[in-house]
């Protein structure tokens, strides 16, 4: 026990900056100053960043932006082209093509944030039992994960989705069935490193009671990644809400969503391909901005970022 | 200052049980610790300190249990009594110092935030109240402008500071024993000094007794009252620390004075051979192998610790002449 524990011990004295990262690149070392100042010289990161943020002020803001009601129908106007009342045209019900882009950003972030939290609030506790206590809550938690891992998670979501029945809610439920175990997975391994390590056992010797070993010692050494997971991840759930829908499963109509949007745009992609057009380039841009950010954010916590040379 | 005992360990027996066999890393470990005074636990890597003073807060994990022994301390066996109650003399009344403290500090939290916990986890009082102990703690411990050094993540530290970190959290709460696990092993010469001197001075402040754990001789001479040594497992020797560096009983206590650099003399004389695989152990003295006074006796069973002069007291079948 008493052994290695003088390993990559450094200049006694010397106030080294990254003193544990060697031994496990999962542990932070809680900076969140330096990260953000990495984050801030990170120019595609920041790109992201600005994009997200407008997106979100759209979807707060979205009654005041949108020009019309986004489902007001207007068979007087069906399929219009790009023009006065109707900013960039309307649908195939007349309705404003624009206001239901801009409604439909609430949708998406709003189901998308939503879905993660719920992923979120099944994956910690249970990565953490299982990283943590071992044995055989470990085994049983990991063997439901790698049955759920064992199927395409986004054919196992259609399933779950298409037997809940149609409906954003159940959407939201299907995918943060299917998406919480490989956070679980990730959170778990972090778990089973960062319980190793000394200070959890000298809190222990302190007479810290368990639960305040894992949330104050032993989360905060394992959210960091996490954060970085769940930022690039609000991309893929939103594409995957997007896709659910365009199959029907998700947003029912009236509600403006984007990926219901292409869908029903989809018969008039020859005569109005506004309609397939504009609710595509939404989702990629957001999705587009979501892995900037995570990307960014990947590099600016990782523990060897400090010693990058910037060229 | 009395004698009477704060800290009694009896026949303390912790195995590892992995796949290969059972490790006897503690096989059958007695000594008692008295208010006030020091004990030093020295022997060579792998003889069982660490494990030994984990098994007295019972902080040994899978594979490793403890398999029989006594720690009585203020009148109850911490072996026996339960998790609740055990919680309770963790940091409160028995305090572990680690040997590194690069990595015994948590590296998301400050300084501050960690030494106010460790003192309200065990005591009712307010988290403004809790970091005032603590910045008095720190200024204790001779570390320069303490209220900054609260707002400090450790990686900002240098490795004496943390340690002296280490030292205020676990004598927060004012305990009666201190185990310091090899506590300045990681550390350069002028800052170990340092570190001991502040931990006598607080000893001398708070009554407290001190395991010391260490494989320093040099430390040992300076810092303790009492010296047990170990070899795989086992107490061989212990006694009065002048005692046992003037009359080293035991070969083997004998063997590590003789391996200790020291001015003036020529050459150094390492104590030849490996130490015993835990793995299995002999049943005759674990010594043997390595022993230059070895005779016919020694082939039979394992010698028991006995009494040789007053306060001292080793195992071994074939003592050095004067003693037994």
């Amino acid at each position: 026990m008493s052994s290695s524990k003088n390993s990559g011990v450094g200049v006694a004295g010397y106030p080294a900056p990254v003193e544990s990262a060697g031994q496990a690149g999962t542990v932070s070392h809680g900076l969140p100053g330096s990260a953000l100042t990495r984050l801030g010289q990170d120019k595609l990161a920041l790109l992201g960043l600005v994009i997200i943020l407008a997106v979100v002020a759209v979807a707060v803001f979205a009654p005041y932006l949108a020009p019309n009601d986004p489902v007001k129908v207007d068979l007087a106007q069906r399929l219009a082209p790009p023009g006065a009342p109707y900013p960039l045209g309307t649908d195939h019900l007349g309705r404003c093509l624009l206001s239901r882009l801009i409604y439909g950003t609430r949708v998406s972030l709003a189901t998308a944030a939503l879905a993660l939290s719920a992923i979120m609030l099944i994956s910690i506790p249970l990565g953490t039992l299982a990283g943590y206590c071992g044995g055989r809550v470990d085994s049983l938690i990991m063997r439901v994960v790698d049955v759920l891992l064992a199927f395409p998670g986004l054919i196992l979501a259609l399933v779950i989705a298409g037997t809940l029945g149609p409906g954003l809610l159940n959407v939201m439920l299907a995918l943060s069935l299917v998406w919480w175990v490989g956070y679980a997975r990730v959170i778990r391994g972090m778990v089973l490193s960062v319980k190793e390590k000394e200070f959890v056992m000298a809190a222990r010797a302190c007479g810290t009671r368990e639960l305040g070993i894992i949330t104050r010692h032993i989360l905060p050494n394992v959210l960091s990644p996490v954060i970085v997971l769940a930022t690039l991840d609000m991309g893929k759930l939103i594409l995957a809400i997007s896709g659910l829908s365009f199959l029907g499963l998700g947003a029912q109509p009236p509600t403006p969503e984007w990926g219901g949007m292409l869908n029903d745009g989809r018969p008039y992609l020859q005569v109005a391909p506004q309609l397939m057009v504009y609710p595509g380039l939404c989702i990629m841009t957001v999705v587009l901005a979501f892995n900037l950010l995570g990307d960014g954010l990947r590099d600016a916590l990782d523990p060897r970022g400090s010693t990058r040379i910037s060229l | 200052m009395s004698w009477a005992p704060v800290l009694k360990v009896k026949n303390l027996s912790t195995y590892f049980y992995t796949r290969y066999g059972v490790i006897k890393a503690v096989n059958g470990a007695s000594f008692t610790v008295a208010a006030g005074k020091t004990l030093g636990l020295v022997g060579e890597s792998g003889c069982g300190k660490s494990v030994t003073a984990l098994s007295i807060l019972r902080l040994i994990e899978p594979p490793g249990r403890i398999c029989s022994g006594e720690v009585w301390l203020n009148g109850c066996d911490l072996l026996k009594i339960p998790p609740r109650q055990l919680r309770q003399v963790r940091g409160r009344e028995i305090a572990l110092v680690f040997q590194d403290p690069l990595t015994s500090l948590n590296p998301v939290l400050t300084i501050g935030t960690q030494l106010a916990e460790t003192i309200d986890s065990h005591e009712e009082i307010s988290r403004a109240e809790a970091r005032r102990r603590a910045v008095e703690l720190l200024f204790r411990l001779g570390l320069p402008d303490p209220e900054r050094l609260m707002r400090l993540y450790p990686f900002q530290l240098s490795g004496g500071m943390r340690q002296r970190v280490m030292v205020a959290m676990a004598l927060a709460l004012r305990p009666k024993v201190l185990i310091a696990d090899e506590p300045t092993t990681a550390l350069d010469v002028t800052v170990q000094a340092q570190i001991l001197a502040e931990l006598k001075r607080l000893q001398e402040e708070l009554g407290m007794a001190i395991v010391l754990i260490t494989h320093d001789l040099g430390v040992v001479a300076a810092m303790t009252d009492e010296v047990a040594v170990m070899y795989a497992g086992t107490i061989v020797e212990h006694g009065p620390v002048a005692e046992v560096f003037d009359r080293p009983a035991h070969p083997y206590t004998r063997a590590l004075l003789r391996s200790v650099p020291r001015l003036g003399r020529e050459e150094l004389a390492p104590v030849e051979g490996q130490p015993p695989s835990l793995l299995n152990l002999p049943a005759h003295c674990a010594f043997l192998p390595r022993c230059l006074q070895a005779g016919a006796a020694c082939r039979g069973e394992k010698p028991e610790l006995r009494e040789i002069g007053p306060g001292h007291a080793a195992a071994c079948h074939r003592l050095f002449p004067w003693a037994g």
